[in-house]
């Protein structure tokens, strides 16, 4: 593959992967309380 | 205020994190090897920069008290800023691979970079996003071969050089630049302490005469059992002589031991400019003959 198309595609690729976990991670941690709350009481529920 | 307090926190820890990138990635002037083409900066800062959230992610999980949404953030963290590193340096070792005539084949860092951004992807889907181990998996694979194609591939082979007898000199040619690079580095470095601007400029055409020596031995490395003197006796002598000058010139100030250092160091140059013009000449000289055999060819052939 030439050099030019093949690095586009990889950059294109790198955005949507690593790009979009990073910030998918952020808005689940930033998500609504309730989503926390769930969180913490499957925690409680996996400690029991 | 709390919240103040940790925005702040999170604020400074992401501000000395991009300096220390900052620094490392550009390096100090001391460390910098003259490498004429350095990678671009932003290609390694891309990594470094698209993984900043999930720095804040961890940093956000462990203050809502989200135990494994943390871990994974923090872990995947880890692995895609390992990641982001060694790719950077896989760009370096690259280009000077690429800059060198004679080289070993580099560490396959950039492959292993590729690797850790992957797997450190894929474990941040998985556990601090929530998907599916299936989906955290396509999520690592599609990051690695996005790396793979927009790193490159490490260089293979190891370019190599043979001694007219037919032996492979690599090691030894290596070895002898190397150990020379060290001895200009470490003049460089002395001169530093040394705090007169003439003697400084004297020993900086020193080590840019060393270095274009060097340049010459590595272009055609036959040169190399010739100018065996030159690495072994000069560039050692000259190293001892300038460190023990910029030692002893800390302590005690003395107008005979700069008379004599700035004679040695004259000497010291013109030497240099001697082995640089033997070089040279016997680069013409091959020149001439190679040119010398072509004509007496093209003679034979009716062509002249």
């Amino acid at each position: 593959m030439p050099d030019f198309p093949r690095k586009v595609l990889g950059l294109l690729l790198i955005l949507a992967a690593v790009g979009v976990a990073s910030w998918q991670a952020l808005a689940v941690s930033c998500s609504s309380p309730a989503a926390a709350a769930a969180e913490t009481a499957r925690q409680a529920a996996q400690s029991r | 205020m709390i919240r103040v307090l940790a925005l702040v926190a999170i604020l400074t820890a992401i501000a000395i994190l991009i300096l220390v990138v900052r620094s490392k990635l550009l390096g100090s002037r001391e460390e910098q090897r003259p490498i004429p083409d350095q990678p671009s900066p932003a290609k390694g800062l891309l990594m470094f920069l698209l993984t900043l959230p999930v720095l804040v992610a961890a940093i956000i999980a462990m203050a809502r008290g989200l135990l494994m949404p943390m871990i994974g953030n923090a872990v995947g963290y880890g692995l895609l800023l390992g990641g982001a590193w060694l790719l950077w340096r896989g760009l370096v070792a690259e280009a000077a691979y690429a800059h060198r005539l004679v080289a070993k084949t580099p560490w396959p860092l950039k492959t292993v970079g590729g690797g850790l951004i992957g797997l450190g992807t894929g474990l941040t889907a998985w556990l601090g996003v929530g998907h599916h181990p299936g989906i955290a998996f396509a999520f690592g694979l599609v990051a690695l071969l996005g790396c793979r194609l927009f790193y490159g591939t490490d260089p293979v082979e190891a370019k190599r050089v043979t001694a007219a007898s037919g032996l492979d000199t690599t090691d030894q040619v290596l070895a002898a630049l190397t150990q020379a690079e060290r001895s200009i580095a470490a003049v460089e470095q002395s001169s530093r302490d040394i705090r007169q601007p003439e003697l400084n400029q004297r020993l900086r055409r020193v080590a840019a005469l060393a270095r274009e020596i060097l340049t010459l031995l590595e272009e055609d490395p036959r040169d190399l059992r010739r100018a065996r003197k030159f690495l072994n006796i000069y560039l050692d002598g000259v190293q001892r002589v300038v460190e023990g000058y910029a030692r002893t010139h800390q302590r005690a100030a003395s107008p005979d031991l700069d008379a004599n250092f700035r004679r040695v160091l004259t000497s010291i140059e013109e030497v240099f400019q001697e082995q640089r013009r033997k070089l040279l000449e016997s680069d013409i000289m091959d020149l001439d003959v190679q040119i010398e055999v072509l004509t007496s060819q093209l003679r034979r052939e009716g062509l002249l």
